[in-house]
C-alpha cells in the first residue's frame, strides 16, 4: 500500500507537472501566432497563412506527444507495488 | 456481525493498522484524483491547440479562397467635384450601403477617398486640413492623406483606399485597395 507516496509517484507527478506547463507554453506561443498571423493576414499580407499554419500544426503535434507522455506517466505511478 | 467478530472458519481477523482504518473511513485516493485532474487538464489543453491550429487553417482557406475568387467592385457615381471645396468632404457608402468612406478634396485637381472605419476600433475618421491627414478622435491614430498609412497611434493597419477616378465633372468610386494591392 505504500504507493501513495512512493519516491516513484512522487516523481511521475513532477513529470505531469512539467509536461502540463510546457503544453501551456506552447498554447500561448499558438494563441499569439494565431493573433499575429490574423493581424498581418487583414494588413495584406497572405503570405504568412501558410508558414504559420505548419508552426501551430508542429506545435499541436508536441502537445499530443507531451499528452501521450502524460498518459504513459501515470500507468507508471499507477502500477501496483509503485 | 462486527468485522473483529470470529469469521467462519473460527479464526480471528487482525485489527486494521491505522493506515488502513482511516482509507476505509474515507477510501478517496487523492493522488489519483490528480492524477486524473491533470490528465482531463491536459485534454483540454490539447483540444485548445488543437482549436488554434484549426483557426490557422481556416485563414489558410480563406486565403486559397481570396486567390480563386476575385472581388468586382461595382464603379459608383459617388459625388460631383464642384459639390466639395478645397480641404471638405463628403461621406459615401462604397462597395456596400453599410461600409462608410470619407472623400477628401486634398488640393484643387486632387481628390482621394478612404474607409472611414479606423483600422484600430472602428470609431470614424476625420480629415485634419490644417494637417493634412486623416484623425480617429478615439485613440489619436493618424493617417496619412496621400496614402493611408499610419503615422502615429494604435491603428495596426493603413486604411483601405477607394480608387477614385473623375470623369465629366462627376467622381466615381472603382475599387478598394489595400497596401496598394487591387483586392
Amino acid at each position: 500500500m505504500g504507493g501513495y507516496n512512493s519516491p516513484l509517484r512522487k516523481r511521475a507527478g513532477r513529470a505531469l507537472s512539467g509536461a502540463l506547463a510546457l503544453i501551456v507554453v506552447l498554447l500561448v506561443v499558438q494563441i499569439w501566432l494565431l493573433m499575429a498571423s490574423v493581424e498581418s493576414w487583414l494588413a495584406g499580407h497572405h503570405e504568412v497563412a501558410l508558414p504559420a499554419a505548419i508552426i501551430s500544426g508542429v506545435l499541436f503535434a508536441i502537445s499530443v506527444g507531451l499528452l501521450a507522455l502524460i498518459r504513459k506517466t501515470e500507468q507508471t505511478g499507477r502500477r501496483p507495488g509503485t | 456481525m462486527s468485522e473483529f467478530e470470529p469469521n467462519e472458519t473460527g479464526g480471528k481477523q487482525n485489527p486494521p493498522t491505522g493506515e488502513e482504518l482511516w482509507r476505509e473511513e474515507f477510501p478517496v485516493a487523492s493522488a489519483e484524483q490528480g492524477f486524473v485532474e491533470r490528465r482531463q487538464f491536459g485534454r483540454f489543453l490539447v483540444l485548445t491547440s488543437g482549436a488554434m491550429v484549426a483557426g490557422q487553417l481556416w485563414l489558410l482557406g480563406k486565403n486559397w479562397l481570396s486567390e480563386v475568387e476575385t472581388t468586382e467592385y461595382p464603379r459608383k457615381a459617388v459625388a460631383l467635384t464642384s459639390e466639395i471645396p478645397v480641404g471638405g468632404t463628403k461621406v459615401f457608402q462604397y462597395p456596400g450601403p453599410s461600409d462608410n468612406c470619407l472623400l477628401v478634396h486634398v488640393e484643387p485637381s486632387k481628390f482621394v477617398a478612404y474607409s472611414q472605419k479606423c483600422t484600430h476600433l472602428a470609431c470614424a475618421v476625420i480629415y485634419a486640413p490644417e494637417k493634412k491627414r486623416l484623425e480617429c478622435p478615439c485613440h489619436e491614430g493618424y493617417f496619412s492623406i496621400d496614402d493611408g498609412h499610419v503615422t502615429q497611434g494604435p491603428p495596426p493597419r493603413p486604411l483601405p483606399r477607394i480608387e477614385l477616378e473623375v470623369e465629366g465633372g462627376q467622381i466615381f468610386a472603382y475599387g478598394i485597395s489595400v497596401f496598394g494591392k487591387e483586392t
